[in-house]
């Protein structure tokens, strides 16, 4: 029998590797979601518009900040009120909360003139003690003004999404590392603040997910300094209109949230488009401009506009 | 090894390429932005396809087939936060604000939040001091975001335009058409016209337009701030008399990071000319000596409303404005004088020269501190003492000129929270806390003013 051509053989051999190391997406498990609910108190839905959503995984509460009316109110698993915080101004004005590892509440408020701080309270959002963020470098101290707080492994992140500027503290908040993500996509020539960044989060794994819609991206950034980015203008499925909120799920799947086309987009942990849910309307289900996303044991919070509240939508795999 | 490793390389380097390829970096670029950004083009409302067989459930969406309830909306879904204070930013309560509600953005404009603040007091004296929001500004008409048409008023302030249909695109042209070409001239992409391509914005003097292009038209760059000029008319008042836009738009320049406290440096807008008679495409007979009274003040590019123009006693507008620090200090010089809390129009034509001369002048860092070059013709404008968006004070002006002749008392800012009784004095205040008036001046501090300081008016009148 002749033998395959050594040139053939390479060939071969390289196409077997280049499938073998293909993204696995297509063996991915598909993603169904079913709206359940919009988070409410006794009076009903809370009709919130564009707030913050954090998720405590340990409790399976939700905390919602809401800047406009200085509140954070506490949601259980069912989607009910059981707890609020923050309305009488003690705190500040409230641009997010996170919780240490021994469930203490982060607090990023900003006073009356525009200075941000990040004060520890304890469970009943009493103040316990103002953390005070040490040794910033220079430039940091005048034009990084964060409105995103999140806790991981003993470092707190603070997010200025304007300046696309992270800054790493650690538990007492002595400064230990900033990413400037401006420079990390190397858009050079162009304004910093034209860009920004929309939605932030910190994948299982300690990378940075976030997204910015006017270059129709979305990007994951890891500790060691690796950039995948995903995501592509357009209105078919999968493509990216103006995206915001990004979120990881129990698997490793991103979710994306589309501003415009009222969509929230699913990709899988190699960052492959599977599907995407919902669409603009006005029945349950419906999103309207849909900004903020978070993940909790199977549940999926979505803020969105037109005072709509917080929709809950259920995810499944098959 | 060495070849697999340079084939690697290449492969990165193009799915790079790829992945960044044909992105725009800022969402308008000086024009119309991509269709898709703002309309749906296959499905619309509830995910419904297009019909196939016409009549009118072909549009099942939105009007014009928007990404949003309205037009106000679908721009609202990028240029709102209320989680990032800079940038493109102009509405930072996207819900209900409740009482105390401190607006976060501070560009030139304004934030239209304050549309949703309405605050009493009572005065000192005992009377009720009202303050409600919808004569805080334009009343853009935005459903998805709690913004509604103003219920005092059928149609703008002397003039037509309806106000059930004033939107941002009522004043922003959406598609761009406007642009001003390589003979810095500025014109409107229209039938039977070749005026070039936009190849940037044109809001910051830092683009500038070329000769280069195909048909000799050059390419050119867009207006300041998408502002529509003469001919416009969008379709939601295509059939009101008297709504088509008659003057050009204005020539201004804005630094490139324009949302941001004011507490050390101000941000200052370059005005060249045009921009009150911009204004008045809609507000058109509040120029008029008859409406409503003949006691109007004068504004624009006209020898009455120039900074030149000298009191009985000889003294110019400009000397005034030029000296003034605060009431009772009148020790500045030209060099020094700008505030952007009263900006004023250099009465600068457009043109290449001029062109070039105001970006110089669209800072934030501090570096342009001069006033009005006396001869010159400066002018006041509309924008001299008003907001274009927004304000926390009544017709959207820049300071109170409402309720009291004091802007601070005591040395402090006036606040139902102020530590001095004086400074609660509801006709100061107007219901705000000190926070949120503090926040109406840019968060600039009280120090920068007299102890007692009066309506800044005075910056170019010095009475106080």
């Amino acid at each position: 029998m002749k033998s395959i051509p050594k040139k053939y053989q390479v060939i071969f051999a390289a196409l077997i590797l280049v499938l073998t190391t293909l993204p696995a997406g297509a063996a991915a498990e598909n993603v169904r979601t079913s709206y359940l609910y919009s988070l409410s108190d006794f009076s009903g839905v809370v009709p919130y518009g564009w707030v913050n959503v954090f998720p405590d995984n340990k409790m399976g509460e939700i905390y919602v900040t809401d800047v406009a009316d200085n509140s954070v109110r506490i949601f259980n698993q069912e989607g009910m009120e059981i707890y609020s915080f923050g309305d009488d101004g003690s705190l500040g004005i409230i641009y997010d909360v996170t919780l240490d590892n021994k469930g203490n509440i982060l607090v990023l408020s900003y006073d009356y003139h525009s200075k941000y701080s990040v004060l520890l309270a304890n469970f009943r959002a009493e103040l316990l003690s103002k953390i005070d963020i040490k040794n910033l470098p220079a430039g940091f101290e005048k034009e990084f003004r964060p409105t995103e707080i999140l806790y991981r492994d003993g470092h707190i992140y603070l997010v200025d999404k304007g300046s696309m500027r992270v800054v790493l503290t650690d538990s007492k908040g002595l400064f230990e590392k900033s990413y400037d993500l401006f420079s990390v996509l190397k858009l050079e020539g162009k304004k910093r603040y034209d860009i920004e960044i929309s939605g932030f989060s910190i994948d299982k794994d300690g990378n940075m997910l976030f997204t910015v819609p006017v270059i129709f991206k979305a990007f994951r950034y890891s500790p060691d300094g690796k950039l995948a980015a995903f995501g592509q203008r357009g209105g078919a499925p999968g493509k990216f209109n103006v995206i915001s909120g990004i979120a990881e799920d129990d698997k490793g799947n991103l979710y994306v949230a589309d501003v415009l086309k009222s969509a929230v987009l699913v990709f899988d942990k190699d960052l492959k488009f599977v599907t995407q849910f919902s669409q603009r309307g006005l029945d349950p289900g419906d999103l309207v401009a849909p900004k903020e996303i978070a993940y909790q044991n199977g549940k999926l919070y979505v803020t969105q506009s037109m005072n709509r509240g917080v929709s809950v939508f259920g995810i499944n795999y098959e | 090894m060495k070849g697999l490793k340079a084939s690697l390389v290449i492969i990165a380097v193009a799915v790079l390429a790829m992945g960044f390829a044909g992105s725009a970096y800022a969402y308008h670029d000086g024009g119309v932005a991509y269709c898709e950004g703002c309309h749906t083009m296959h499905n619309s409302l509830k995910n419904t396809a297009v019909s196939t067989t016409g009549g009118a459930v072909q549009f099942n969406g939105h009007n014009y087939l928007l990404k949003g309830s309205d037009q106000s909306s679908t721009c609202l879904n990028c240029h709102a936060s209320n989680t990032s204070f800079s940038g493109y930013h102009i509405l930072s309560s996207t819900g209900t604000p409740a009482a105390g509600f401190v607006p976060g953005d501070m560009t030139p404009g304004g934030d239209f939040s304050w549309l949703k603040l309405t605050t009493s007091a009572t005065a000192s004296y005992g009377a009720p001091v009202s303050n409600p929001g919808n004569f805080h500004g334009h009343n853009i008409v935005a459903a998805d975001f709690g913004l509604t048409a103003q219920t005092a008023y059928t149609t703008a302030p002397g003039g037509v335009y309806p106000v059930g249909n004033l939107y941002c695109s009522s004043c922003h042209d959406p598609h761009g058409k406007y642009r001003i070409n390589n003979a810095y001239q500025s014109v409107v992409s229209a039938i039977g016209q070749n005026v070039g391509p936009i190849i940037g914005s044109g809001s910051y003097g830092t683009e500038l337009p070329t000769t280069n292009g195909n048909g000799g038209a050059g390419e050119s760059v867009g207006v300041y701030r998408l502002l529509a000029g003469v001919g416009y008319l969008p379709d939601s008042v295509s059939g009101i008399t008297g709504a088509q836009f008659v003057n050009q738009s204005p020539f201004a320049f804005a630094p490139s990071t324009y949302n941001r406290s004011e507490a050390t440096t101000d941000t200052r807008v370059a005005y060249g000319s045009g921009m009150s008679e911009w204004c008045a495409n809609c507000h058109t007979q509040i120029h008029n000596p008859n409406y409503p009274t003949v006691l109007e003040h004068p504004t624009g590019n006209d020898a009455a409303a120039s900074l030149d123009n000298p009191d009985s006693n000889g003294v110019t507008i400009a000397q005034k404005y030029n000296a003034y620090v605060y009431s009772g200090n009148l020790t500045n010089t030209q060099a020094t004088s700008y505030t952007s809390m009263v900006p004023y129009e250099e009465n600068l034509a457009l043109n290449q020269t001029n062109y070039a001369a105001l970006a110089t002048r669209a800072v934030n860092d501090g570096s342009q501190l001069s006033g009005p070059v006396q001869g010159s013709n400066a002018n006041v404008m509309c924008l001299s003492c008003h907001r274009a968006h927004a304000s926390a004070w009544p017709q959207s002006t820049r300071w109170n000129t409402s309720s009291a002749e004091f802007l601070t008392l005591g040395g402090i800012y006036p606040g139902i929270d102020a530590a001095t009784t004086e400074a609660q004095g509801g006709q100061y205040n107007m219901g705000y806390t000190t926070a949120q008036v503090q926040r109406s001046f840019y968060d600039r501090p009280s120090t920068v003013y007299a102890t007692y300081q009066r309506s800044l008016c005075n910056k170019c009148h010095a009475k106080d």
